[in-house]
Parts: C-alpha cells; sequence; structure tokens
C-alpha cells in the first residue's frame, strides 16, 4: 500500500511541485495550506510523513511541528520542513520543536525522494 | 506626528524650501503607489497560476509518458515474455514441426514407391514365367494331338491311349486359359502399380514444392516480424530513454520553478512594505496636502506620464480591471473583424 505524505505549505505552486514529485515517486498526498489545515487533515487521516513549510499565515511551521509533537497519535510522524529559511537559528528553532529534517527551497526533486526514503518508517 | 514637528520646524528654518521639494515629489509619488502595489500582488497572482498550469502539464506529460512506455513493453512483450516475441518463437516452433512432419512423409512415400516399384519388377517376371507355362502348355498340345493321330492308327488297341491323349489336350487348353488370365490380370496390375508409383512420387514432389514454397513465404514473414519487432524494440528503447530525459529535464525544471516562491516572497514583503509606506506617508501628506492644496499636483501628473509611457501592456496600465475571465482567458489573444 502506498504511503501518505501530508504537504503543509502557503504557495499552491509549491504544494503542486511537491505533490507532483511525490505522486510520480508512487506516494498517497495530503495537502494544507497553513499548520491548522495541516492538524485538521492529521485528525481525517492516516499520515506516514509530513513536508512542511516555515512561514505560513493562521499557524506556521514551527508552531504546527509543536503540535503534531504534542498529539500521541501524530508524535511520532517524521517532520520534514522544506522552506527558503537556511538561516542556523531557523534551523535550531525546527529541530527544537520536533523537526526531522530540514531542506531548502529551491529543492531537487530526487533529494526530496532520497532523503524521504531515509526519514520513512 | 514626528515628521509633522519636523516639518514644521524644518520649515520654519532655513531648509524649507528643500523639505518643501521633497514633500512636492513625494506627494507626486505618492498617489501612483497603489498603482505600482497592485502590480507587484497581481505578478504575484500570475506567476503562481503560470507554475501551478506548467506543473499540471507536467503530470500530463509524465502520466502520457508512462503510459506510453508501459503500452509498448505489453505490445512488445517485454515484460512478462509474451507478445510479439513469444509469438515468433511459436511459430518458428511450429514451421519446424510441420517440416520434421512433411519430411517423415516423404521418407514414407520413398519407402511405398519403392515397394511399387519392386511389385511391378515382380509382376514381370511372373508374366514372363506364364509365357513359359504358355509355350509349355502349346508343346503339350501339339504332344497329345500327335498321340491321338497314333492311337487312331493302333485302332481299338490305341483307344485308351486316345483318352489320355484327350486329357493332355484338355489339361493344356485349361492351362492356356488360366495362363492367358492371369497374364491379363498382371498387366492391369502393373499398369495399375505404375500409375499409383507416378502419382505418389508426383505428390511426394508436390509436397516438397510446396513445403519449400510455404517455409520461404513463413520464413520471410517471420524474418519481417523479426525486422518489425527488432525496430519496434529500438523504438520502446529510444522511448524509455526520451521519459528518462523527460523525468530529468521536468525535474530541472521543478527545480527552477521553484524560482516563483521565492520571487514571491520577495515581491510581498516589497508590496507588504510599499502598503506600510502608504500607512506611514498618508497622514502628514494629507496635513501639508491642507495647508498647499496644490501640493505634488504637477509632479503627480509627470510621474503618472513617465509611467504610462514606460508601461508596454495595457494590464500595466489598468492592473485592476486586466484580470480576465476564464472565458475571456480562452479567447485572450484574439481578435475577430
Amino acid at each position: 500500500m502506498a504511503k501518505t505524505i501530508l504537504i503543509v505549505d502557503d504557495s499552491t505552486s509549491i504544494r503542486q511541485i511537491v505533490s507532483f514529485t511525490l505522486k510520480q515517486a508512487g506516494f498517497q498526498v495530503l495537502e494544507g495550506s497553513n499548520g491548522q489545515e495541516g492538524l485538521t487533515q492529521l485528525s481525517a487521516q492516516r499520515v506516514d510523513l509530513i513536508v512542511t513549510d516555515l512561514n505560513m499565515p493562521v499557524m506556521d511551521g514551527i508552531t504546527f511541528v509543536k503540535q503534531v509533537r504534542s498529539r500521541p497519535a501524530t508524535k511520532g510522524i517524521p517532520v520534514l520542513m522544506l522552506t527558503t529559511e537556511s538561516q542556523d537559528s531557523k534551523k535550531q528553532e525546527g529541530k527544537a520543536a520536533g523537526a526531522t529534517g530540514w531542506l531548502v527551497k529551491p529543492f531537487h526533486p530526487e533529494k526530496l525522494l532520497q532523503t524521504i526514503a531515509r526519514v520513512l518508517p | 506626528m514626528n515628521i509633522w514637528r519636523l516639518l514644521r520646524s524644518a520649515l520654519s528654518r532655513g531648509r524649507g524650501r528643500k523639505l518643501m521639494e521633497l514633500a512636492e515629489e513625494v506627494a507626486g509619488h505618492w498617489p501612483h503607489l497603489p498603482s505600482l502595489e497592485g502590480q507587484i500582488r497581481e505578478t504575484i497572482q500570475q506567476m503562481e497560476r503560470a507554475v501551478t498550469d506548467v506543473c499540471g502539464a507536467f503530470e500530463g506529460m509524465a502520466k502520457r509518458a508512462r503510459e506510453s512506455v508501459a503500452a509498448s513493453s505489453r505490445l512488445l512483450g517485454s515484460d512478462k515474455g509474451s507478445g510479439i516475441e513469444g509469438l515468433l518463437a511459436a511459430s518458428r516452433h511450429t514451421l519446424g514441426e510441420l517440416q520434421q512432419q512433411i519430411e517423415r512423409g516423404q521418407e514414407i512415400s520413398a519407402h511405398v514407391i519403392g515397394h511399387m516399384q519392386q511389385l511391378e519388377s515382380t509382376a514381370g517376371i511372373i508374366v514372363k514365367a506364364l509365357a513359359e507355362i504358355d509355350r509349355i502348355s502349346f508343346g503339350s498340345k501339339l504332344v497329345a494331338l500327335n498321340a491321338k493321330v497314333e492311337a487312331a492308327h493302333f485302332g481299338e488297341q490305341g483307344g485308351a491311349f486316345g483318352v489320355v491323349a484327350d486329357e493332355i489336350a484338355a489339361h493344356a487348353l485349361r492351362s492356356e486359359e488360366i495362363t492367358a488370365h492371369v497374364v491379363e490380370e498382371m498387366k492391369q496390375l502393373r499398369a495399375t502399380v505404375a500409375v499409383a508409383s507416378s502419382s505418389l512420387t508426383e505428390m511426394a514432389r508436390m509436397s516438397v514444392d510446396t513445403l519449400e514454397a510455404s517455409r520461404t513465404e513463413l520464413e520471410s514473414s517471420l524474418g519481417e516480424l523479426t525486422r518489425t519487432h527488432g525496430e519496434m524494440e529500438a523504438t520502446l528503447a529510444a522511448s524509455v530513454a526520451g521519459g528518462e530525459q523527460l523525468a530529468g529535464e521536468i525535474a530541472r525544471s521543478v527545480v527552477a520553478l521553484q524560482f516563483q516562491d521565492s520571487a514571491a516572497q520577495r515581491l510581498s514583503h516589497v508590496a507588504d512594505e510599499l502598503a506600510e509606506m502608504r500607512k506611514t506617508v498618508h497622514l502628514p501628506l494629507e496635513y501639508l496636502a491642507r495647508e498647499t492644496p496644490v501640493l505634488g499636483e504637477a509632479r503627480r501628473k509627470q510621474v503618472g506620464e513617465r509611467l504610462a509611457a514606460r508601461y508596454t501592456m495595457q494590464a500595466e496600465r489598468k492592473p485592476s480591471e486586466s484580470k480576465p475571465t476564464s472565458e475571456e482567458n480562452e479567447m485572450e489573444g484574439v481578435e475577430l473583424f
């Protein structure tokens, strides 16, 4: 059975680019345009991995990761941050929040898939 | 409020003229900021729509490429060992078996023809033997005739001898009749055997010719099929290579397309800052405009004209009116007279 990946990003185009890349590799994809929508998706569906942006309206990526880690049903899901931010301080913030990995945009599809393969349970 | 105080203070001193020029400049540009901000935001949306469309097209391209390669693979049987390659192998096997069976039939025919020829030869020997028997019968008849004549010379004493002579003559006649009948039968037998042998020979020759023609034709067809199959395999290989190349190109495009995200973020920040500037500059300008109603009017016109001269697209001139409906969008760039 195909693994399900949740993409959370406020940019429609980035969601579509990531979705395209993941679907080509055989994954099922769910989408949310901010952290809040991501949490809604998580409460309705089983998800194997999350790819989330950092800077988003309504609920940003750091808050979203913290929420994911605080819920028993979702605390074990790997979370990759996919963002244009590359500052170490931001990365440390993401790590402290519970992110599993950090990818800087623009990402190479193959690199994203390799990273996902490494962290998928 | 600090700006007000600063302006008042500055105007009350000697730098008033320069600051008024600055105020004139700001007042001249300020009315155009909403339009410029709107253009930036609209550009962000257009870029996002374009990237979304391109991604949609990529999905379609990738899907069709995958389907095309899969269909070709199924057709050529390269996935499960079936298909044309399998058919070609089966056809060659059947052809081989057919050839073996016909060759076996030819061997049997040759044997039968040999036996028939031997039969005909034996029949010839029998006919010769019968001729000899016929000659002997003729001799017996002559002997019987002579004995009959001699018996007549002896009168009653030769009567018994005459009876034996009659009996011999009767046997000789009977022998002649049987011999003639057998000879006739043997002639018919030889003729029949000759015809059957000839027919079998002709049939065997025809089988060989037909087999050879069929084999040549089939081999030619199989050769053509093999060649076509080879070409199709080469095309499939090229198609697979093309698909891989396409995937690589799409991957590179996907990386390149992400410029939109960073560009959109930057432009959003610029637009947001322009909005902030408008809020900040709005109050002092309003104050100055009350003091000087014509503040910046001439400069605003100049800036407007300069912008209008620089614009090259209708969408730049009237950004808020440039959003086409879906129906208009389909006909965008088309003009009917």
